[in-house]
């Protein structure tokens, strides 16, 4: 087991969250705006005040200082601003590993300042940073906003082949429901600070989401007329 | 920053000191040829102190600076901008109102205190993260009520002439320090900024935004708490002897970060060295410049410091639109 977490809870975020991910696993996170994807990946990287028991190969990872901690878990958030002008090189650096990813061809970005550069390419120096010290527990929020399909596709192609090096997992917070069946080895789906089920089959996406799938593509779910219809 | 860099600045330091011990030559080398004792007295308790005040206070503000531009992520932060020296500068009038301005132990404590206070509000007012406007605007705020007050207090002082010892102090002024009052200053001043070079690569590590940097195991609560006491007490301790100086804080971070690839840590110890030059230099400009009298320090650093910081809020507007 890599990770393994239990009665993770915030007041108003999450509600006595348990999971755990074994060696190897890629686990994607869906779930509303809301319902806590964050607010998790947040409690397992030891961000703001959630309590609960959390354990990345056997150890507590928020008790591990900073020269530690990048060899345990990294963590990317949804954004994407960086306050200075730093060169690319520099900031994968800053989070403690090198930039060694030829599947992200950052060759020509490396040397330029991260201001400097679009928001996919900004992106893609980001994903650098957080894969760089080659941790036993990526955590991803949105790790494909603002890649075009093409770059969509090799940067999970490259998340799995990280996670495949052996000792390590990654969990990635993701709104694209197709994404999310087409990457993951397992999907969990959050809806109000828990989580409320495993998989997209079943009633509870249309129940979670409000959607259902029609024809192979989602569509909002027509709900019957009458009272209940005002939600 | 490269070695080379890092020779230049402290062979410009100690040119700067030399030279701010020496100028102007001509009265020193008269005094030598009459009076070889007065001569030295006037080197060690006239020109000493004020020398190594000027560096001490320069490098504290361009520490503090670097520090809190670091922690606001924003090159706009500074602790005349943000009201940390109006803070402290009121801690003081208040502090030389209940005691005195012959206690400089209590000045400095009350100049301290307000300046924590000041930066607590600013915190509190426009939060960690704020953007430019906010921040100047919660600044300009916390400026213009300690100000107020500043002026409340002068106003009510018992003695008139309290209210003008205090206009000379308040405007900045580094002339009649004796060496332990340059101590009073220099002291604090150093071990600030000894402990702030200390939090440099947590705060580079800040530029990857709060939460990256807490998921890399810093704890960013007790940094913001260790930027803001350390400046406090470096900024309080130099402007209870000094008085406020301004626009040292702005500048000399900026020059610093080209010197360190933008990376805002590792910016605060050349930040220093250049706040310590600058400061030196415009005591150098207020003793040399041929205007028959000594002008205020405070008024030479802002008349090169507000040009300046216009320019840069206007730059940030163009590059904000392009």
């Amino acid at each position: 087991m890599i990770l393994s977490a239990s009665s993770l809870s915030l007041p108003g975020r999450l509600s006595d969250v348990a999971l755990e991910i074994g060696e190897g696993e890629l686990v994607c996170l869906v779930g509303p705006n809301g319902s806590g994807k964050t607010s998790l990946l947040h409690a397992l990287a030891g961000i703001g005040a959630a309590t609960g028991m959390v354990s990345v190969g056997g150890k507590d990872p928020r008790r591990l200082g900073p020269a530690l901690r990048p060899g345990a878990l990294t963590y990317l958030p949804a954004t994407r601003d960086v306050a200075w002008p730093l060169l690319a090189r520099d900031l994968i650096a800053l989070g403690g590993g090198e930039a060694a990813f030829p599947a992200l061809e950052l060759a020509s970005l490396l040397d330029r300042r991260v201001d400097t550069l679009s928001t996919g390419e900004r992106s893609r120096v980001l994903i650098a940073r957080a894969l760089a010290p080659r941790p036993k527990l990526l955590l991803l929020d949105e790790p494909t906003a603002n890649l075009d399909p093409l770059w969509q596709i090799r940067l999970m192609a490259l998340v799995r082949a990280e996670i495949s090096r052996g000792g390590r997992a990654a969990l990635v917070a993701i709104h694209d429901l197709d994404a999310a069946a087409l990457y993951a080895d397992r999907i969990l789906v959050m809806d109000k600070g828990r989580i409320a089920a495993e998989g997209l089959d079943g009633p509870h996406i249309a129940r979670i989401f409000g959607v259902e799938r029609v024809d192979g593509a989602w569509r909002e779910v027509r709900r019957p007329a009458g009272p209940q219809s005002s939600r | 920053m490269s070695l080379r860099a890092h020779l230049l600045l402290l062979a410009a330091l100690a040119v700067a000191f030399a030279a701010s011990v020496l100028l102007p030559l001509d009265p020193l080398a008269a005094l030598f040829g009459q009076d070889r004792d007065l001569a030295i007295a006037l080197l060690v308790e006239l020109r000493l102190p004020r020398a190594l005040l000027a560096l001490a206070y320069g490098a504290t503000l361009g520490a503090a600076g670097a520090a809190v531009q670091a922690l606001f992520a924003n090159p706009l932060a500074s602790p005349d901008l943000t009201g940390t020296t109006s803070g402290a500068a009121l801690g003081a009038v208040v502090t030389a109102y209940l005691f005195g301005f012959s206690a400089p132990l209590a000045l400095s404590i009350g100049s301290v205190l307000g300046a924590v206070g000041a930066l607590a509000l600013l915190l509190a007012l426009a939060g960690p993260k704020a953007e430019t406007a906010t921040l100047l605007l919660a600044g300009l705020a916390i400026s213009a009520l300690a100000g107020a007050l500043t002026t409340l207090a002068l106003a009510l002082a018992p003695s008139p002439f309290a209210f003008y010892d205090a206009y000379d102090w308040l405007m900045g002024s580094l002339i009649d320090r004796s060496l332990e009052q340059a101590a009073f200053a220099a002291l604090p001043a150093l071990a600030a900024i000894a402990l702030l070079l200390r939090l440099g690569p947590a705060l580079d590590r800040l530029s990857l935004g709060e939460e990256v940097a807490q998921s890399l195991g810093h704890d960013v609560a007790r940094l913001r708490l260790q930027v803001v006491c350390l400046t406090a007490v470096g900024v309080g301790a130099c402007v209870a002897i000094c008085g406020a100086i301004g626009f040292i804080g702005l500048i000399a971070p900026i020059f610093a970060r080209r010197l360190t690839r933008a990376h805002p840590g590792r910016a605060i110890l050349p930040s220093a060295a250049i706040g310590a030059l600058l400061l030196t230099a415009a005591d150098l400009v207020t003793r040399l410049a041929p205007l028959g009298r000594t002008l205020p320090i405070g008024v030479v650093t802002a008349l090169v410091g507000a040009p300046f910081f216009l320019w840069l809020v206007a730059h940030m507007r163009w590059r904000l639109r392009t």
